[in-house]
């Protein structure tokens, strides 16, 4: 079956929860994934380009989170 | 906004911040006030408890509101694991339109009644007036009566 058909519920509340429910784990894969990318010594210019967002974005998002539990980038080019 | 809630209100939305802390949420939405609610110690509490739902239910509740809105596009819910950080915390989430329409609500229906204070209960009544959103659903998915819950929360108000 392809993809397409199973893509959209077609109750406009379902959809819309769909919706919330992609952001949510988008959010969480974006906490993971820098999180992860930080430990493997990425830069944030680096992160925020592969996210296709500008570095200040990324910074201010996840960099105060990150520090308070100890995870630090490991380049000085940050 | 907060000059009317009752010291267990007071109580209950600075828990629901704690929630959304918790769970590494940037913001706090209702279902995080729901939880708060679950863990009080009054009237509201015992409501909510006594219909099965507390803090343990309902975030099953909502991670099954969440697989299914996922699985609806075809997308699996991945192992928690693999979305573990050892960084959730964000030091300070922020009031999303959910909690903050929820709070709205809980001071109108207090005022509807001809309430001074603002209970736990008030609150309680507003997010389970929500007939869209995160909170009915999972509620609905968890096959939890809605409405019944909403008579309980109104005579625990007083009605």
């Amino acid at each position: 079956m392809p993809p397409t058909e199973t893509a959209t519920p077609a109750d406009p509340a379902a959809s819309l929860a769909s919706v919330v429910a992609l952001r949510k784990l988008a959010d969480r894969l974006e906490a993971a994934a820098v999180e992860r990318a930080i430990r493997d010594g990425w830069s944030w210019s680096s992160i925020a380009e592969a996210l296709g967002v500008t570095r200040q974005a990324v910074h201010k998002k996840h960099a105060k989170r990150l520090r308070a539990a100890g995870v630090e980038s490991r380049r000085s080019d940050v | 906004m907060f000059e009317r809630f009752t010291r267990d209100a007071k109580a209950a939305v600075s828990r629901s911040h704690a929630e959304a802390q918790a769970e590494g949420s940037p913001t706090i939405e209702a279902e995080h006030l729901l939880l708060a609610l679950s863990r009080d110690e009054g009237p509201t509490g015992y409501v909510l408890q006594s219909a099965g739902l507390d803090a343990d239910s309902i975030r099953t509740a909502l991670a099954g509101e969440l697989e299914d809105g996922l699985g609806a596009v075809g997308v699996s819910t991945p192992d928690p694991d693999s979305l573990a950080s050892a960084a959730p915390a964000v030091r300070s989430p922020r009031f999303a339109t959910s909690a903050k329409l929820a709070l709205e609500r809980s001071l109108r229906v207090a005022q509807a009644r001809g309430d001074r204070r603002l209970l736990c209960g008030h609150i309680l009544v507003a997010i389970l007036r929500a007939e869209v959103g995160t909170v009915p659903r999972a509620l609905r998915l968890a096959g939890v009566d809605a409405a019944e819950l909403t008579r309980r929360a109104e005579a625990a108000v007083g009605a």
